[in-house]
């Protein structure tokens, strides 16, 4: 942890970088994480006006509903695939210089955050436009969705070492994680009839890391703070448990980076 | 001026095994990782199928003053060798023990991290961060940067404007500016043009002039090791097999014993050259 204070400058240097870089290149760079949601949510209004699919009691409107779920899973997914890129994506970099491999996992969180923190602005008005209202706890919000990123982060730290030394089961994971999301309530209400899936819902733990902030952000109350307390201390444990894999694992890696 | 010779780094018995096939690669790979996660022991010293010695029981002091070229054919093993001793590649067998203090910067391919889209001197922060330097250090040196790269007022440019002469000179003075105890350098002056290269090996010549500061110099490039190495280590398919200070002598065995492929006429040629060489010329 020490050295890679000591590459603080380092990390500036390079977050910085990537975000300009990608700015540099695209205009829509800004906005396409918000046209994944409201792609989302076109889909799913049009589901449930043509009478396929009941989504629940959602409490407000449902596209603002929707929406906003779906922001949040955008904001875990891509904080998930920023972080199981470190490795591969700074390959050349790390078989050139001698750099403390956390470096990359916080460059690639920095790119995430700094990537994310305009669309979620965006996000504010476009919330009000579909229907829905923000209320005073929303304060609390950014402190809310911390263990949502950190799980994102730990997830992406164990498959960052795997897309290296097992390509098949990172890839496996990425589509594991894909169907997640219709297991976790994004799209649909907590309360939504589900039969035997309601069981997979409930002990999701997503269902918890993105529903409290989601709630606290919109003011529908604290159905899920016990569940969101349970899982923050899930969510301590598991990131623990990623660092150190990464950090024994990764001195492994570099040699095998060639192919990258 | 007599000056002790301080031994900088001394590499012990190092080996370093890899695998010619990729798919035996991963699964290594993978299981090494796994063991390592519960703590069991990896089998370093035994090679499993399709493993090879890439470095094999290598042993030599580095010492201070000295510019030592590491030569050998292509795939003899000196990238390796060279990462190892950087820190970037861990050994397999043997030890690397050095002072924890002791500042290596090694050079390889220098166009890694340098962004094209940004200007020369954005790229100056990116890349000097990534050789350590702190953001006290780079105001005292920027100016000295721009100024020993001698790109001028391209500096300001995009650096995916600039010849792959422009783009090594810049790589270089950025590496020196660290002020490294150990530089390591990688056929990374391979590129560039002939004025400034030789600019780079007056450099060269005189940092090790300076107390405890050392270059290991890594090329397959006859006139460079005689321009300026006093030592020579030759590769030949993962082991040491000869090291001197009598730089011809290492450069003649290199060439009659190691230089495999080459054609009668050329091999004549190098013998002719090294045995002419004056270093006064």
């Amino acid at each position: 942890m020490n050295k890679i204070f000591k590459y603080k400058y380092f990390i500036y240097q390079l977050t910085r970088v990537s975000v300009l870089s990608r700015y540099k290149k695209t205009r829509l760079g800004l906005f396409w994480m918000l046209l994944s949601p409201i792609l989302t949510v076109i889909t799913w209004v049009i589901l449930h006006k043509a009478g396929i699919f009941n989504p629940g009691d959602t409490g407000i409107a449902y596209p603002a509903y929707v929406f906003f779920s779906s922001t949040l899973w955008t904001f875990f997914f891509e904080a998930y695939r920023s972080v199981s890129e470190s490795v591969t994506f700074h390959s050349k970099m790390l078989l050139n210089h001698k750099l403390p491999y956390g470096t990359v996992v916080i460059e690639r969180t920095g790119f995430h955050l700094a990537n994310f923190i305009i669309p979620l602005l965006i996000n504010i008005p476009v919330i009000l436009i579909f229907g829905g209202s923000i209320g005073f706890s929303a304060l609390f919000f950014p402190l809310a969705i911390i263990p949502l990123l950190f799980m994102g982060i730990a997830l992406g730290m164990f498959v960052a070492v795997l897309k290296v030394v097992a390509v098949d089961f990172s890839n496996v994971i990425d589509e594991v994680i894909k169907v997640v999301k219709y297991l976790t309530p994004v799209v649909y209400a907590a309360n939504a009839d589900l039969g035997f899936l309601s069981h997979i819902v409930k002990w999701n733990p997503l269902t918890y890391l993105i529903g409290f902030p989601r709630d606290i952000m919109l003011g529908l109350g604290t159905q899920y703070i016990s569940g969101f307390g349970i899982t923050l201390l899930a969510v301590v444990i598991f990131f623990l448990l990623a660092w150190r894999f990464y950090t024994i694992s990764t001195p492994l890696l570099v040699e095998r980076l060639f192919g990258n | 001026m007599e000056r002790k010779n301080n031994i900088s780094i001394h590499i012990h018995k190092v080996s370093k095994k890899f695998c010619r096939d990729i798919r035996h690669n991963l699964m290594y790979s993978f299981k090494d990782v796994l063991k390592k996660q519960i703590g069991l022991p990896l089998s370093t010293h035994k090679l499993r199928n399709k493993e090879f010695w890439a470095l094999k029981d290598i042993s030599f002091d580095l010492k201070s003053g000295e510019i030592t070229a590491i030569v050998g054919m292509n795939g003899s093993g000196k990238t390796t060798l060279s990462r190892i001793i950087s820190g970037i590649f861990q050994a397999d067998e043997g030890e690397i023990i050095k002072n924890e203090a002791l500042k290596i910067t090694p050079i390889f391919t220098l166009s890694s991290g340098v962004h094209p889209l940004f200007t020369g001197r954005e790229n100056i922060f990116v890349k000097g961060a990534a050789f350590g330097l702190s953001k006290e250090e780079f105001e005292e040196k920027v100016e000295e940067i721009i100024a020993f790269s001698e790109v001028g007022e391209f500096i300001d440019s995009p650096v995916g404007s600039y010849s792959s002469g422009m783009k090594s000179r810049l790589a270089y003075s950025i590496a020196i500016a660290t002020n490294p105890d150990v530089l390591v350098i990688d056929e990374a002056l391979a590129v560039g043009d002939t004025v400034f290269r030789a600019k780079c090996f007056d450099h060269i010549q005189q940092f090790v002039q300076q107390e405890n500061k050392s270059v290991i110099y890594v090329t397959n490039h006859i006139h460079k090791v005689l321009r300026i190495a006093n030592r020579v280590l030759v590769l030949d398919k993962g082991k040491l097999v000869n090291d001197t200070y009598d730089v011809k002598e290492g450069l003649l065995f290199y060439i009659k014993n190691c230089f495999k492929g080459q054609s009668p006429k050329r091999k004549e040629g190098f013998i002719k050259l090294i045995e002419n060489w004056n270093i006064n010329e």
